[in-house]
């Protein structure tokens, strides 16, 4: 039953942590595709699992119930060389120079040593940092942090490359010039992308598709396909096709605060 | 020469000067005070004697610091790791820590005698505390995404501890290392002043009950050389090695 | 099902326990060198009862306290003093990191010759172990004061006095007690190490003497006593502590 495009199927998945009583829910049938190239966001409140969820399609943890599947089989442990993350904090080794910590994913994989140097080289190349290849990590800007971590990420030649909140510590007028830069990237390499923010603006900015995910437990509640064309610039974020699409997914979220509110079951 | 070290090397002269010319003038009794000179005097008199004792002091420390590193950095990385355990063990180590281990002494005496092996027991004891404290803190604050990251690019459980964590730790584990370095430097000295028939401490009490003033300063430089070495070569590893870590913290 | 700590912990207490008083009443190991944790328990019961031992413990714990009454209250003074003026701090701080780095138990003898092996000496050398550790805390206590309190308090308009009352002192509370605990311990342990080397009375005369005479019971005995009476006095102050800092964690935890 598999889609031909589909990198990535994701079919009633979901996530319970603890048993008994004080079991919380923190998935819920979840169920997506994700076709090859394609720019996939997810948006939705704090806290309503997309951290978890991100997880479970990098093979970090199990699912409690359905299943990720990855060019068509199951997605069970960390694929390394496959699935590639670029995390909110970069998190790079700091003892490591950029140019080292391109390659360490690499050398962990058994890449032979040319190979992996001119990998990272070319990839730091494309993100623009070729001239901070020798640089440490407290070095850099938290903009260039995150464009390494993209190029540690891009020198898997993953099949997918999971983002999570990769903005998200940046100031707001970093964080659109990244946004910008990594469509740039995106527009090179055309890897498929799944890109998890809770910036409305960004994820209709650059996806092709926007996933909008309710409160915990955390449901799909919407699927905009974004039909802004491409290559995006600044000013269609003032367009009312852009401010439409965006109402549209603002109602969707703040009606499932409304109904939560309603049924007494919001938190504190 | 740099002025800061010029400056640095004033203030000693003038201390020594000062020092010698206090007792010279007989402002302080010579049952008190040892001056530099009667220091060097002591030590050119006593010979080959200080030296094996500074001998059987040194390798009593070796062995106390191979088997206190040893184990705190195992025990540390181990508890650091096991979350259970070290929510279990953590704090009621850190609560032994406060009892003076001292008072331990006398019973080590009663089963190891007063040779080598009770100094070594009672040095490896003191350092080992505050080594694995120091390594199982800085495994345990570790941001928990740098494990993430590790599994997520391949690594077995063993690389990510020691490619990924124990650098990360460096830090903490180095700081450990020289605080308890320290203390078993000091940890023979102490215990060998208190019962011992060789080594510098016992070099100490020897010649303090003769009142040999001039021998006991001489212990008591050669000590205080051997902890501000250790201070100050531990503490350049750590600078070295920890140098990212203080970027970090200014950049906050 | 994971078992809760604190209970976790006190099986591992318990069995301890346990297999210590079975190794040694049963033989396994040579009750000469290790007494039953029962015979250990009894001969303490009967120290604690007999007067001569109340009296050396007397004496130990009035040198602690006397060093920790004068000392204490020097140090914050003069920390708190320090801690303001940042030039005094510069000239001061180097000295005092020296110092600290160094371990004070090698210089005993100097204090043997200055002040013989009497109260005195005890007292000023259990002073020495204080006063260090609280000047250095009491002047980061100053140091880590945040900013905005200080422009807060301004512009509230209050006296001086109100504002080292009702905003420095709970503000700097945390750290100066920490300093104090170390301060106490240091105390302890410098008192005890001065009694073994060199003393005519005190806890670790007795320590020291029992274990040059082989009697294990009673030198495990005392060494019992004197380490639970520090890890309650530990604790207590731990305690303090975080009483005093509640508020501040509070903070930390609402951002």
């Amino acid at each position: 039953m598999a889609s031909p495009g589909a990198v990535i199927e994701v079919r009633s998945l979901g996530k319970t942590f603890g048993d008994g009583p004080g079991a919380v829910a923190a998935l819920e049938d979840i169920s997506f595709t994700i076709e090859k190239g394609q720019f996939v966001s997810l948006v939705g409140p704090s806290g309503c699992g997309k951290s978890t969820l991100l997880q479970i399609l990098a093979g970090l943890i199990a699912a409690s119930s359905g299943e990720v599947l990855i060019e068509g089989s199951r997605v069970t442990a960390p694929l390394p060389g496959r699935i590639a993350i670029v995390f909110q904090d970069a998190t790079l080794l700091p003892w490591k120079t950029a140019f080292e910590n391109v390659t360490f994913p690499l050398e962990a994989q058994r890449v032979p040593k040319p190979t992996r140097q001119a990998k990272a080289q070319s990839m730091l190349e494309l993100v623009g940092l070729a001239d901070f290849a020798g640089k440490f990590p407290h070095q850099l800007s938290g903009g260039m942090k995150q464009r390494v971590s993209i190029a540690r990420g891009l020198a898997q030649d993953p099949t997918i490359i999971l983002m999570d909140e990769p903005f998200g510590a940046l100031d707001e007028q970093t964080r659109l010039k990244m946004g910008q830069e990594l469509l740039r990237i995106w527009d090179r390499t055309r890897k498929t992308i799944f890109f998890i923010t809770h910036s409305l603006t960004e994820a209709l900015y650059l996806s092709d598709v926007v996933l909008v995910m309710s409160r915990r437990p955390g449901r799909i509640v919407d699927r905009l396909a974004v039909e802004l064309k491409r290559p995006r610039t600044y000013d269609m974020i003032g367009s009312a096709e852009f401010g439409q699409a965006r109402n549209r997914i603002w109602r969707t979220i703040t009606a499932g605060e409304d109904a939560a509110a309603a049924a007494g079951m919001v938190e504190s | 020469m740099t002025a800061r070290l010029a400056r640095r090397l004033l203030v000693a002269a003038v201390i020594l000067g000062l020092w010698e010319f206090v007792r010279r003038a007989g402002l302080v009794s010579a049952v008190i005070l040892a001056s530099p000179s009667e220091i060097y005097l002591a030590f050119l008199s006593s010979g080959s004697e200080f030296l094996l004792a500074f001998r059987v002091t040194l390798g009593e420390i070796a062995v106390a610091i191979v088997i206190a590193w040893t184990l705190g950095l195992i025990a540390g990385l181990f508890l650091g790791t096991a979350a259970y355990a070290a929510a279990v063990i953590g704090p009621l180590l850190s609560s032994l820590f406060a009892i003076p281990l001292i008072t331990w002494y006398p019973l080590l005496m009663i089963w190891l005698g007063i040779g080598s092996t009770s100094k070594i027991a009672y040095a490896a004891l003191s350092g080992f505390f505050p080594i694995v404290l120091n390594t199982l803190n800085g495994v345990r604050q570790l941001d928990r995404q740098y494990v993430r990251f590790g599994r997520s690019i391949g690594c077995s459980h063993l690389a990510i501890l020691f490619k990924i964590m124990l650098p990360l730790a460096l830090p903490s584990v180095l700081s450990g290392l020289r605080i308890g370095t320290a203390l078993i430097v000091i940890g023979v000295i102490v215990t060998e002043m208190l019962a011992s028939v060789g080594g510098i401490g016992f070099w100490i009490t020897y010649h303090r009950n003769l009142y040999d003033t001039g021998q006991v300063y001489l212990g008591i430089l050669l000590s205080l050389i051997c902890v501000l070495v250790v201070n100050l070569t531990l503490s350049r590893v750590e600078r070295r090695f920890g140098a990212w870590r203080e970027s970090e913290a200014l950049e906050r | 099902m994971r078992v809760p700590v604190p209970l976790m912990q006190t099986v591992l207490g318990a069995l301890f326990l346990g297999l210590w008083q079975a190794a040694s009443s049963l033989g396994w190991i040579d009750p000469d060198l290790l007494p039953p944790l029962s015979t250990v328990l009894a001969a303490a019961g009967k120290m604690l009862a007999d007067p001569s031992f109340l009296a050396n413990a007397g004496d130990t714990l009035l040198r602690v306290a006397a060093a920790f009454l004068i000392g204490a209250p020097l140090a914050i003074s003069f920390g708190l003093f320090a801690g303001e003026r940042v030039r005094l701090q510069r000239v001061i701080s180097p000295l005092f990191n020296f110092v600290m780095a160094v371990p004070q138990s090698i210089f005993l003898p100097i204090f043997i010759f200055l002040f013989g092996i009497g109260f005195p000496q005890k007292v000023i050398y259990g002073i020495t172990h204080v006063i260090f550790v609280v000047t250095v805390t009491a002047m980061a206590a100053v140091r880590q004061v945040p900013r905005s309190y200080t422009l807060a308090a301004r512009s509230f308009g209050w006296s001086p006095a109100e504002i080292y009352r009702k905003i420095y002192l709970p503000a700097m509370a945390p750290v100066i007690v920490t300093g104090l605990r170390l301060g106490l311990i240091f105390d302890i342990i410098g008192v005890l190490l001065a009694e073994m080397y060199a003393s005519k009375s005190g806890l670790g005369v007795l320590i020291f003497r029992w274990g040059e005479a082989y009697d294990t019971r009673r030198t495990m005995a005392v060494i019992l006593v004197v380490s639970c009476a520090t890890i309650l006095v530990n604790e207590s102050m731990r305690f303090w502590e975080a009483r005093v800092g509640s508020w501040r964690r509070e903070m930390d935890r609402n951002g």
